[in-house]
């Protein structure tokens, strides 16, 4: 009797530098330390790829690092050139591009974002501000940078709860003030409340995906018709 | 020939400073007040609130709301601060604006001459972030 074998899907992406399981760490400069009684003399260690202690996917900052500097700047731009009135409007074209597309690539949407969808989120979220933090209340902490991730997200971006399955980040609060790392979290955050408005409303649409980011319950409300007008601008190229 | 394309460069140039700016894109803008507007917390969903409200200027009503809805305790402590803010003669409210005549604001700030209420922590200037300032 012939064994059936277990099919695995093995293919990472290609713009990820170790095995499925592991991530890049950057080469670095050690300072003399002592580790469980051993004295280790200061030396300079070598990128190499780590194994993720949970097993699953996880994107490290170095990592998301390594991918937007080799990657981003060759992309053909797919992003609206449009400011909308914000003086740092056009800044994160290229991170928008790169990680929409990576995110795209890894979690197969039916409906691909769009690149200029996420640009129309900065604009509501943050107004373009890197920098950006507002207090969210005691359940998920602050919000901070460009698309506002909050202190709970973080957590279950890391695997926290096992909120998400597969595909995670491994980040530091302060990490979000990077333009970077927040857009690389948000989009991934923005594919989860994507799976959770699907299981609501099944098969939702990017828009009631948004409406579930912000926390409104009606598209009627004013911030959803402000986002609808925005993209509405950015399509049609009205400025 | 030449004197020609300057003459009507410099018209362009003219034409271009004297037309009024209608409508141009998402700006800033301030609206100040000598009585206290509406504000409120609503609920909307999963124990999210969104802090709202409004005001009439000249017969057209302005809608006031936050770029998300938050937990009830950081609506509430917004909404006990502007309304501090409020009690004094004279406050203004900041908000971001689609365009000029927009009916609606996404508020920044609620602020008198002693005390203000932020959306967000330390924000930095307007004129770092809008190029609109109406």
């Amino acid at each position: 009797m012939s064994k059936k074998k277990k099919v695995v899907d093995d293919k990472k992406h290609p713009w990820r530098k170790c095995p499925l399981g592991q991530h890049w760490r950057s080469p670095s400069h050690v300072d003399a330390h002592t580790r469980k009684k051993f004295n280790v003399k200061e030396h300079y260690r070598k990128g190499t790829c780590v194994k993720n202690r949970s097993g699953r996917d996880t994107l490290y900052d170095d990592e998301i690092y390594l991918i937007s500097n080799s990657f981003f700047s060759k992309m053909k731009p797919k992003i609206s050139q449009n400011k909308l009135g914000y003086k740092k409007g056009n800044e994160y074209n290229q991170l928008i591009d790169g990680w929409v597309k990576y995110w795209n690539d890894i979690l197969k949407p039916k409906v691909p974002l769009d690149p200029d969808f996420v640009k129309v989120m900065i604009a509501t979220e943050s107004s373009f501000n890197p920098k950006a933090k507002a207090y969210a209340g005691k359940r998920a902490g602050h919000a901070r940078g460009l698309m506002q991730v909050t202190d709970q997200t973080v957590k279950y971006l890391s695997g926290h709860r096992k909120e998400l399955r597969n595909h995670l980040l491994h980040l530091e609060q302060d990490d979000l003030y990077d333009p970077n790392i927040n857009i690389a979290a948000g989009i991934r955050w923005l594919y989860r409340k994507k799976q959770i408005a699907d299981a609501r409303y099944k098969e939702a649409s990017w828009l009631e995906t948004i409406m579930l980011y912000k926390g409104y319950r009606s598209m009627n409300h004013p911030q959803i018709k402000k986002f609808i007008k925005l993209y509405e601008r950015i399509k049609s190229e009205e400025i | 020939m030449r004197e020609l394309r300057v003459k009507k460069f410099k018209f362009v140039l003219l034409f271009a400073f004297l037309t009024p700016h209608y409508s141009f894109g998402v700006g800033v803008k301030d609206f100040c007040f000598d009585k206290p507007t509406y504000f409120n917390c609503i609920e909307e969903r999963n124990s999210n609130f969104s802090l709202q409200g409004y005001f009439e200027l000249e017969g057209v009503r302005y809608s006031i709301s936050t770029r998300r809805a938050f937990d009830l305790d950081r609506c509430e402590d917004g909404l006990k601060k502007i309304r501090q803010v409020m009690r004094d003669d004279h406050f203004c409210i900041e908000g971001e604006v689609l365009d000029q005549d927009s009916k609606h604001i996404t508020v920044n700030q609620v602020y008198n001459s002693k005390i203000r209420w932020t959306y967000f922590i330390n924000p930095p200037k307007k004129e770092q972030i809008y190029e609109y300032i109406y």
